[in-house]
């Protein structure tokens, strides 16, 4: 079968056309560095089959950071039959520089030139015909949003047979020859958004309230179907007990008490703010805002010696933390990639996130503005490990991660109207599937486990009240109970079991509780002595503790390293350790 | 050459072009960029810190922070044409 790379510079639009050719969903977002690995598809055309291979955007042959590292490699590797190189048709003068690198590598090139709808919108008039006399190859213009030229990209790929003819020219001259533009620079839409999304009054404060708003829609809109869920579920349950009661305990107690409600929790609980949040995420991205919140936070980077692209990671990191680890590549530097690593937990993700709404329900009741308290809450406490990351960040750049500090280069892309329905329908597919996906690896064993351990008594104790009761005295100095520390110790492969879990240990053998709001199960823990006290403890220990199991994998493969995998584990657990003991005491001494 | 000054002296909205780019780490990653000898480029935003200015070269619009954009050398004039 024969090879196609696709190849061009960052953020042009190469994501997009390899799923336009594959038909599959590769993630695409507005900012240079969102593709960090190489992708592959099978493309068909005419009854033959073609492999494309999506590469992490390159500015030229020569790489800086590990994901430009990647994609080189595999250009150079003579593995390809075919190369597509993309360009960005409203920033050629500089595009056109890779594009005749490439050409002078003397490989069958074939050119796209993406975006042309943005160029002809900013008054950029390019000539196809002569930039591929220029540049001796087949040059074909597209709108890949639109599904446009896809179908000649495909012809020409097919069509293309192997001849090698380098192009002679410099990027300025072709440049001149075929690009006609009379765009202003100063006085466009994106520096007039520029003007007020990174100015000196607004820039910061924009960003929180964004920040605060994600969450509330995100808070607001997982109440109905939370509860919805869990009448749904509840129901079923019954149903089952109804039509198993005369089977044996463990189908009826394993089964159903255990594993189902395990995982109806999980569902019910953490799937609808993780569906809701992570298309509007997706939106920002898609917009072109991340590279700006780099770019505003700058000074702050600077003074705490990190790598301002790290925030691109922490983002990420929002999203998943195993995702935000490996975007950590666009750094280019190791101390710094390490810095980023490490610091990235401090992010809580998509599960850790849904139980500090959780958890901050708890000292928040119900009421007209729950939803906004409690968004204001959870921002807090992003907003504290955000803070958390700095500190740490000033820490290790000067302890054990030492070094210069090197450069902050980054593109600002320009703002691209993102397409909110296809946004929200690929990930909320994407993020069910993801998550019924986990609950069934993890969940269900954990719950299997849970009842087990809530089920098998040692002199009419069971092993449950034993652990929770060893770790008590130690969980009790932090502000929780051993039921909540035990949760999150068994919560390692998954973050969002942890709260799930604690539920189980609280509603034990009785029936599954019903709940209509995410707030409402606040009255379930503080039934259990929790006070806003133990809330607050637990989630600082949410937001600062070990990674799950997933992120400390990536985190090995990412570094080649057990000595920085352990290093990633205990930093946050130490911090949060700390942080919890220390919050404890003020609360007692204090109040 | 005797008006030039550093990329930092640049007043916002002001076209200016490239004289050189004194020798550092990051000055390779800069060429790549399009920040050749002769190419224009306009400062448009500061960072809210100040401390990292956005740049208009080569139909990008590029963040450096500023102790990078120092060691680039600019005059008010294309020296090449």
């Amino acid at each position: 079968m024969k090879k196609i790379l696709l190849v061009g510079n960052p953020n042009t639009g190469k994501s997009t056309i390899f799923n336009a050719l594959t038909g599959k969903h590769q993630h695409t977002g507005n900012w240079s560095g969102k593709t960090v690995g190489n992708a592959s598809g099978i493309m068909k055309y005419k009854g033959r089959e073609f492999e494309i291979i999506d590469l992490p955007g390159i500015y030229s042959v020569n790489p800086m950071s590990e994901d430009e590292r990647q994609a080189v490699d595999c250009l150079k590797s003579g593995i390809a039959n075919l190369i597509v190189v993309v360009l960005d048709a409203t920033c050629l003068e500089r595009n056109l520089i890779l594009a005749s690198e490439i050409s002078k590598m003397c490989t069958n090139v074939i050119v796209c030139v993406n975006l042309i709808d943005e160029a002809e919108k900013k008054g950029i008039t390019i000539d196809i015909d002569k930039l591929s006399e220029m540049l001796k190859t087949k040059v074909i213009p597209a709108k890949a949003r639109k599904g446009i030229g896809i179908d000649e990209l495909k012809e020409a790929i097919y069509s293309s047979n192997t001849k090698c003819s380098r192009c002679c020219c410099s990027a300025d001259c072709i440049y001149k020859n075929c690009v006609y533009s009379n765009s202003s620079v100063t006085e466009n839409r994106d520096r007039k958004i520029d003007k007020i999304l990174t100015s000196r009054v607004f820039g910061i404060p924009i960003m929180l309230f964004m920040l605060c708003c994600i969450l509330w829609i995100t808070i607001w809109g997982a109440n109905y179907p939370s509860g919805l869920l869990s009448s749904f579920f509840s129901r079923i349950e019954k149903l089952l007990l109804y039509y198993f009661a005369d089977s044996p305990i463990f189908v009826k107690g394993l089964l159903i008490e255990g594993v189902f409600r395990t995982l109806s929790w999980v569902v019910a609980v953490m799937l609808p703010p993780m569906a809701i949040f992570f298309p509007l995420f997706t939106i920002l991205e898609d917009l072109g805002y991340l590279p700006r919140i780099a770019f505003n936070l700058d000074h702050i980077f600077k003074k705490v010696n990190a790598h301002s692209k790290m925030i691109l990671s922490m983002c990420m990191g929002l999203g998943c933390n195993a995702a935000g680890v490996i975007s950590t590549r666009i750094i280019e530097s190791r101390k710094e990639r390490l810095i980023a690593v490490i610091t990235n937990n401090f992010m809580p993700c998509n599960g850790r996130f849904s139980s500090l709404i959780m958890l901050a329900a708890v000292f928040i009741s119900g009421g007209m503005f729950a939803s906004i308290k409690v968004a204001l809450a959870v921002t807090a406490a992003i907003l504290s490990g955000v803070l958390i990351t700095f500190i740490v960040s000033y820490v290790l750049s000067n302890t054990i991660l030492k070094g210069e500090q090197s450069s902050f280069i980054l593109e600002l892309p320009p703002y691209r109207m993102p397409q909110p329905i296809a946004i929200i329908r690929r990930s909320i597919r994407e993020r069910i599937v993801y998550v019924l996906f986990r609950a069934v690896v993890v969940a269900a064993p954990a719950g299997a486990l849970i009842w087990l351990l809530q089920n098998v008594t040692v002199n009419d104790i069971t092993l449950l009240s034993y652990i929770a009761g060893f770790l008590d005295p130690f969980a009790q100095l932090m502000g929780m109970d051993g039921y909540l520390l035990t949760a999150f110790i068994i919560g390692l492969p998954a973050n969002e079991i942890v709260i799930p879990i604690v539920l189980m240990c609280y509603t034990g053998n009785s029936s599954l509780i019903e709940f209509n709001s995410l707030s409402e199960l606040g009255i379930l823990l503080r039934a259990h002595n929790w006070t806003y006290i133990t809330a607050i403890c637990a989630m600082i220990f949410s937001l600062n503790h070990f990674p799950c199991a997933t992120t400390l994998l990536t985190i090995k493969k990412e570094t080649g390293s057990l000595k920085w995998t352990v290093v990633s584990f205990l930093v946050p657990t130490v911090v949060g350790i700390m942080l919890c003991m220390l919050a404890n005491a003020f609360f007692h001494i204090i109040i | 050459m005797d008006n030039v000054i550093s990329l930092t002296a640049v007043p916002i909205n002001t076209a200016v072009f490239i004289f050189d780019i004194k020798k550092s780490p990051c000055r390779d990653r800069l060429y790549e960029l399009g920040f050749t000898q002769g190419t224009r480029v306009v400062p448009l935003h500061i960072s809210p810190g100040r401390s990292a200015t956005a740049y208009f070269v080569k139909g990008a619009v590029i963040a450096l922070r500023n102790s990078d954009a120092k060691n680039i050398y600019v005059n008010a004039e294309d020296s090449l044409s």
